[in-house]
């Protein structure tokens, strides 16, 4: 199990450090799908299978592919000099380790056994959802009916006569 | 059915001059001048119709209450605020609203080529609310609020022509007067509230035979009140405001100046009369305030050479006989002088203000002279007005000063003679007035003097029938007996009356000959009070000013600049670049997880 | 099993792999997706906290995230088409017209 946890691991910070530090945005895409899988392959070990088809699904199957068409769509694909200020680049380099740092301090008591219980699966999920979580389920609903509308606004090629509105 | 439409008539009594004032001040550019007035007119001739409506059940014994809403709520005190009418409350509104359409009604004429009338009139409605709440609530806060209300609404009309720098300090002088008296008012509501634990009047008047109350309390709670009521309603200290609130116009003169807001301090002791009944220094308080005022005000009166003047001074003595009463605990006394007094002043106050629209504004008696007959109709009215106010019998001027005179003779021989002294000077200025008005020879430069418009004359021929007959409202009160020989007082009025009015017209007749010099007699008080009052408060302003404020300015400033130094600083946070939030984000989280791992 | 911790530590550093991302790079799509990744470290850690406690309410609750993860992928990605049509650059730094 720790192997297995050790291969996983690295292929995630490996493929994440892919994203950030790629110089074409299609290899940061290829990479994070990478990622995307990894994480998924470790949700299966977290008794949450459902999840970790979703997260297949909508994120690697669904958002990522969102964001090639664009890049593709719109020849977004040119490498890009990473000369940003030096200053910015080290500042958040060294915020990111101390944070890193003092939050596994904070992890460094040890936590408490797992509780080994049947979960994850999609009638429980489901049953949760539509009982307790009824609500924001449905003010999810709302909130993907205002994205839906906001992008339609907001990428909109306005009309050549100008009459848009 | 008919029960409740009853229970309604106070709401609708109060809330037709408010609308008429609404409808007046929120379309005033829109409304003809004509238009104004009917709406005025119509509004307090409604609210006038409610009182003669409600005037059957109130009389049968039935005080109309009506519970509004709870108004304050907090632990330990609770107020909630309701109009109440019964007889007391029903007169004063029966003659504020009497009075008052009579004066809209007279204001149709006078204010006919004021372009302000608009503004006059939703002035005057406003007042005739405030009145109504003054009298009609049910609790002492309610009556402050009318209180508060009538005096705003004086200012504004004292002030109404607001061109003329020296009415406008008129108005201030009026309303700072009136806000000494005020305090009075409210030291009295505190203390009141702290020993009864409610303002409520019902509550209060129930509760006084069950509280033990120290003759002390008893006497801060009555001079605060006398404070108040010698604010209000211009008393011996502070009634130096009511001559100079003569700038207004006329017909507010009439109205508010000499009928209703300066009998609102008689309508108190009235309705908190329990109170006073129960300390005895309070009344002797009230006495020596009343005769004071009553002998001060006549003698002022006579040197006065300003027609409103000496009606406005005539006023103040007026006044004074009243609160005589009122010290000497024959409250329905007052209310009766009161009523008659509210009549033959207006008829008298409408009068002049005949005379001023006639003369186009002119107010010096020494440039008149001769109007009878340029102006016989107002002479006559004048004339009835004068032989009321100076008491002779058969007029409602006798009647309640003979009240007064017999309370005064059965309890106070000492109020009895000032009573006697205010009297003679009041024939006294009276003849004087008249002669200097309507006599001798006309020495003014107006060519051709005219009468007023119909509706004036019509409210005029009102008040003079209401001064003539007003002594049979004297049924209704609960006057003290006649002394014993009952010719007594008519006696001693007929012969004062006609001494001091051969006196009064033969000094008349020697100053109208030679120049007069405006006396200064008693004009004292007002430099007294700039000399104590008004220079060292302006000392210490300019003390203030130069040393305090400066000091206070620029820490003031100085916490604008340090603002705005830090808002310079902040400034450069916002670089516009992403880059910098995340890692001072990043920097948040960590300091959120320091205090778990410090912790 | 392994201890939780490591799983959590592991959210840790992607988290802030995903920071340090927004941080240094310039390109809007790559900052885009650097977030992305910022939300998967925080998925990350519910999803093992839900399994230490045998809690389902943090699954559920991740579903939600995943919901707001997509909504805002799609106007994020919307607002930089609009962007770079405006500008012809995907150039975070360019981007300054809210500045002061």
């Amino acid at each position: 199990m720790p192997v297995f946890f050790g291969i996983i691991a690295t292929t995630i910070i490996l493929s994440g450090l892919g994203v950030i530090l790629s110089k074409r945005p299609v290899y940061s895409i290829l990479s994070l799908i990478i990622c995307l899988y990894a994480m998924g392959a470790l949700y299966l070990t977290l008794h949450a299978e459902f999840l970790a088809i979703v997260h297949l699904i909508v994120y690697a199957g669904a958002i990522m592919v969102l964001f090639l068409f664009v890049i593709m769509l719109m020849n977004l694909d040119r490498p890009e000099h990473l000369n940003r200020s030096r200053l910015l680049q080290w500042s958040a380099l060294a915020v990111g380790i101390s944070l890193v740092l003092v939050i596994g301090s904070t992890l460094y008591t040890p936590s408490g056994p797992w509780v080994v219980a049947p979960m994850g699966s999609v009638h429980a999920i489901g049953r949760l959802l539509f009982s307790k979580f009824i609500v924001p389920f449905e003010l999810s609903a709302v909130l993907f009916l205002a994205a839906i509308v906001g992008v339609v606004i907001t990428a909109k090629v306005p009309h050549p006569e100008g009459d848009t509105e | 059915m008919v029960i409740t439409v009853i229970e309604f008539l106070p709401i609708a009594i109060i809330l037709s001059p408010l609308l008429g004032w609404g409808v007046l001040t929120l379309l005033r550019p829109y409304l003809s001048r004509m238009s104004a007035a009917i709406i005025a007119n119509a509004t307090v001739g409604f609210s006038a119709i409610c009182v003669a409506l409600s005037i059957k059940t109130v009389v049968g014994n039935h005080p109309l209450h009506v519970a509004l809403y709870d108004w304050i709520s907090i632990p330990g005190f609770s107020l909630s605020f309701g109009l109440s009418l019964d007889r007391l409350s029903l007169l004063m509104a029966a003659m504020v609203t009497g009075v008052g359409f009579l004066v809209h009604l007279y204001s149709i004429g006078y204010m006919a080529k004021d372009p302000q009338s608009n503004r006059y009139f939703g002035y005057l409605n406003l007042f005739v609310f405030f009145m109504l709440v003054l009298v009609m609530s049910d609790n002492m806060v309610g009556t402050f609020i009318g209180w508060e209300g009538v005096g705003l609404c004086s200012y504004l009309l004292i002030g109404f022509w607001n061109t003329n720098q020296s009415y406008l300090k008129a108005a201030t002088k009026a309303f700072v007067m009136n806000r000494i008296g005020d305090v009075g008012f409210v030291i009295a509501m505190a203390t009141i509230l702290l020993h009864f634990g409610t303002l409520n009047y019902h509550e209060i008047l129930h509760q006084i035979p069950y509280i033990q109350l120290s003759t002390t309390t008893l006497f801060v709670i009555g001079s605060a009140l006398v404070l108040a009521i010698s604010g209000k309603s211009a008393q011996f200290p502070l009634y130096t405001w009511l001559p100079d609130a003569m700038a207004g116009p006329t017909p507010v003169s009439a109205l508010i100046h000499a009928a209703t807001m300066v009998t609102s301090g008689v309508y108190l002791v009235n309705r908190m009369h329990g109170l006073f009944d129960l300390s005895q220094p309070t009344l002797q308080l009230l006495l020596m305030v009343g005769i004071l005022t009553t002998l001060i005000g006549g003698v002022t009166a006579i040197f006065q050479t300003d027609l409103k003047k000496i009606l406005a001074y005539s006023t103040v003595s007026q006044l004074g006989f009243m609160v005589i009463a009122l010290g000497l605990g024959c409250y329905q006394v007052a209310l009766f002088h009161m009523l008659t007094h509210a009549f033959f002043k207006a008829l008298l106050f409408l009068s002049a203000g005949n005379v001023l629209h006639g003369l186009a504004g002119e107010q010096d008696i020494r440039k008149m002279g001769g109007l009878r007959k340029m102006l016989p109709v107002t002479t006559v009215l004048m004339g009835i007005g004068a032989i009321t106010i100076i008491g002779l019998p058969p007029l409602s001027g006798f009647f309640s000063k003979e009240a007064i005179f017999a309370a005064a003779l059965n309890q106070s021989p000492f109020a009895f003679g000032a009573l006697l002294i205010g009297s003679s000077l009041t024939v006294f200025y009276m003849a004087r007035m008249i002669y200097f008005v309507f006599f001798g020879t006309y020495r003014g430069n107006v060519t051709h003097p005219h009468e007023g418009s119909l509706s004036m004359q019509l409210s005029l021929v009102t008040l003079a029938a209401l001064s003539v007959m007003g002594g049979l409202f004297g049924t209704v009160f609960h006057l003290p007996e006649a002394p014993h020989p009952e010719y007594l007082l008519p006696a001693i009025t007929l012969a004062i009356i006609a001494v001091f009015g051969i006196a009064g017209v033969l000094w008349a007749r020697a100053q109208s000959l030679k120049e007069i010099v405006e006396d200064r007699l008693f004009f004292g008080l007002d430099a007294l009070y700039d000399r104590v009052v008004v220079d060292p408060y302006l000392f210490t302003s300019r003390i203030v000013i130069n040393t305090f404020d400066r000091w206070l300015n620029q820490s003031v400033m100085g916490i604008g600049q340090m603002t705005r130094l830090i808002g310079e600083l902040a400034i450069r946070l916002q670089t516009g670049n992403v880059g910098t939030y995340v890692v001072l984000m990043l920097l948040a989280i960590i300091g959120l997880f320091l205090k778990v791992v410090i912790r | 099993m392994i201890p939780v911790d490591w799983i959590l530590l592991l959210a840790t550093v992607l988290f802030c792999i995903g920071g340090i991302g927004v941080a240094i790079r310039r390109n809007a799509i790559v900052a885009l997706m650097s977030i992305e990744l910022m939300l998967n470290a925080g998925i990350l850690a519910l999803v093992a906290s839900a399994a230490h406690h045998g809690d389902l309410n943090g699954q559920v609750v991740v579903l939600f995230i995943m919901m707001i993860a997509a909504a805002e992928a799609s106007v994020g990605l919307a607002i930089i088409t609009t962007a770079f049509r405006k500008h012809s650059e995907v150039d975070l730094d360019q981007y300054s017209s809210l500045k002061w």
